[in-house]
């Protein structure tokens, strides 16, 4: 996305920001009201941008009939995740594929596929009101990775995952192949674990992109956080605030 | 679209709500009347007239659905879908819709399955079972999209239910049944009229109109933040309106719900004299019409004359018969020989004058009432059903039931007295 501004009315949430990914995970960080949540809304072309350009898997999105096309490669599981209670796992997980276009012969199969990667292939007859909240992030996860889209949004994924569960959902993330993530997220240690390259929002524009490396590197003396990489990510939104003042 | 349909159907909650569809068709069915049994087009009149209640109860039901869909709060994966809004709307309204249209036609059938072994080599009358699924359409999208507009799970579905049938029951009978309404429903199906293919046309239309208009815009009336969507004509939505826009103006124009029929190639007509002839589907009535004949040619010969044939109401074409036919009124013969008895009366009476004075007619008219009271109870052979209450005003109905249990002769005698009076009745221009 190009010089990208996006709002509510006549706020602006997002301002001028340029994003270009490529295959990979990419991690971004922020305080809450940064932006994330709106950030993914574009990205998953739900809100049209108020300005500059948007390009989905080579096509600049500018009408409905263009973002329904970009949706077909964008796996999104949205913040306040929500299902239909009286759904069995399967059928919702195929839902979502049905929503995104999955061509129909291929469809359950990517389904029972989405299942088998988040282990919830022997809960797939188990109604989705009967689930654990761990076992709902999974099964929401199954839904936006099914039929393998190149462009995969994951805002906090991780939320109500124990960490067992939180581990395997990294090795997940580790095995797809030739997809661009997108993972929003409140826990460094993910984006530690995870992320290729990394950003800090805050205010509607980036005040940090670089290697998680990068972002540890930028700790100071005085940084509080338990990890280098959480040491450099309240540096970096200290310096932000130092020079909004 | 086969397995979201399949699949809306079997997760839809409204499937714990089929048993009671059904039995409210049933109810409505076999509770209101049972006269319908053996005559196709009644059969297949009260086969639609479940769907006068079914529609208000899918109204509210499809009103719920759609507004427990949009309480589950999966707006967000919705609006990410790439699949077309209109299709996502309508796999669900769909299995709403399939759950009434499923108990309609249980009912239907088992109005069928009654009706076979006692009526002749036809079936339902598609007219009127058509007629029924365009209610039930036409309630199904109005209760969805009130639905999409909220997330009340009691209040606006009940007033979506309960309005339609106040609506229904207010202006929704084909006027002629009873009613001066739009011609949603019909009360009852005589052999002598059918549902007309244009008006029936446009009913369908607008039910169809209104599930596209439920499909196109619902799932804007889904996202109620208000937000802008991206620039793109709203093609479903405009289908939806075009379409109901041209079903409306059809509705209008088409003309009236019910036409007379055709007059009948074959129809039945008793071996008996004086002979009674009636519509092919009314072959059940011909045992009772040849035993009412039968009791035409017993009156007395010389007091009562009987035209050639007697005609059910449509059979000899023209404009209904206004009083020279007869027909069946829910199933009681009682108003065929009452009407009978008309005809009866007036073969055997001088002709018409104006009487000279009020006094006269009055008095006229009370021996010509007590005669078509006798004829009817001669010519029906029993007393009055108990679902027909009253009579002719001024005529002892009780004096007429313990008349016909005496002699001929006297009653000959009763008969002859009151001719007498109608006969010397001073006429005005004499």
């Amino acid at each position: 996305m190009t010089g990208l501004v996006q709002g509510y009315g006549n706020r602006q949430v997002i301002r001028g920001m340029d994003l270009a990914l490529g295959v990979g995970v990419f991690g971004l960080l922020g305080p809450n009201g940064a932006g994330k949540t709106t950030l993914f809304r574009t990205l998953a072309t739900v809100t049209p941008p108020h300005g500059g350009s948007l390009t989905i898997c080579g096509e600049e999105v500018l009408s409905e009939a263009s973002a329904r096309r970009a949706r077909r490669n964008i796996g999104f599981l949205p913040q306040d995740f929500a299902y239909f209670p009286s759904y069995s796992v399967y059928d919702f997980v195929r839902y979502c594929a049905w929503l995104r276009d999955v061509p129909e012969r291929e469809a359950d199969r990517a389904t029972r596929l989405a299942l088998e990667k988040v282990d919830l292939a022997d809960r797939a007859k188990a109604r989705m009101k009967s689930l654990s909240g761990g076992m709902v992030r999974r099964a929401g996860i199954a839904s936006a990775i099914v039929g393998a889209p190149r462009l995969l949004l994951l805002d906090e994924p991780t939320v109500g995952l124990d960490p067992a569960q939180r581990l395997e959902f990294r090795s997940l993330i580790r095995s797809l192949r030739d997809v661009a993530v997108v993972l929003s997220t409140h826990l460094v240690e993910d984006v530690a674990a995870l992320c290729d390259d990394v950003a800090v929002l805050t205010g509607g524009s980036f005040v940090f992109r670089g290697t998680p490396a990068d972002l540890a590197g930028r700790a100071t003396a005085d940084s509080v956080g338990d990890s280098p990489l959480e040491q450099g990510y309240m540096a970096v939104l200290g310096q932000d605030q130092r020079a909004a003042v | 679209m086969w397995w979201i349909y399949r699949t809306e159907v079997r997760r839809s909650a409204l499937r714990w709500a089929l048993p009671a569809f059904v039995a409210v068709d049933l109810l409505v069915l076999f509770g209101r009347s049972r006269h319908w049994i053996g005559v196709w087009p009644e059969a297949s009149a009260a086969a639609q007239i479940p769907a006068f209640y079914l529609g208000p109860a899918l109204a509210g039901a499809a009103a719920w659905s759609a507004a427990s869909r949009r309480r589950s709060g999966v707006v967000e994966q919705l609006a990410a879908a790439a699949k077309s809004s209109w299709r996502v709307e309508l796999a669900q309204l769909s299995a709403t819709l399939t759950y009434g249209v499923l108990a309609y036609t249980l009912g239907a059938l088992t109005a069928a399955g009654v009706t076979v072994p006692e009526a002749g080599p036809e079936f339902w009358w598609p007219g009127y079972i058509l007629l029924g699924l365009a209610l039930i359409t036409i309630c199904t999208g109005v209760g969805h999209l009130l639905g999409r507009t909220t997330k009340s799970l009691f209040a606006v579905p009940v007033i979506c239910a309960l309005g339609c049938l106040v609506f229904l029951g207010v202006f929704g009978f084909a006027p002629g049944t009873g009613s001066s309404g739009i011609g949603l429903a019909v009360l009852s199906g005589y052999p002598y009229t059918t549902v007309s293919a244009l008006p029936l046309t446009a009913r369908l239309l607008l039910g169809i109109g209104l599930i596209a208009l439920a499909a196109g815009v619902g799932s804007h009336l889904r996202s109620a933040s208000g937000r802008p969507g991206w620039p793109g004509l709203p093609l479903a939505g405009l289908s939806g309106v075009g379409l109901v826009a041209i079903a409306v103006v059809l509705f209008v124009t088409a003309g009236p719900l019910l036409a007379q029929r055709e007059v009948p190639a074959d129809p039945l007509c008793t071996h008996s004299k004086p002979q009674i002839c009636v519509w092919p589907e009314s072959q059940k009535f011909v045992p009772e019409f040849e035993a009412m004949s039968a009791r035409i040619a017993a009156l007395p010969p010389g007091l009562i004359k009987s035209p050639d044939v007697f005609y059910e109401d449509g059979v000899r074409g023209g404009p209904l018969d206004m009083g020279r036919g007869f027909y069946i009124f829910e199933g009681q013969t009682w108003d065929a020989a009452t009407s009978m008895a008309i005809r009866l009366n007036e073969a055997s009476s001088p002709p018409y004058c104006d009487p000279v004075d009020e006094a006269a007619n009055d008095h006229r008219l009370k021996a010509q009432l007590e005669l078509i009271s006798w004829l009817t109870v001669r010519i029906a052979g029993n007393g009055q059903p108990a679902a027909i209450h009253g009579g002719p005003p001024g005529v002892d109905q009780k004096a007429i039931r313990v008349l016909v249990t005496r002699p001929e002769a006297e009653q000959v005698a009763w008969a002859t007295a009151r001719y007498k009076v109608v006969r010397e009745t001073p006429c005005a221009s004499e």
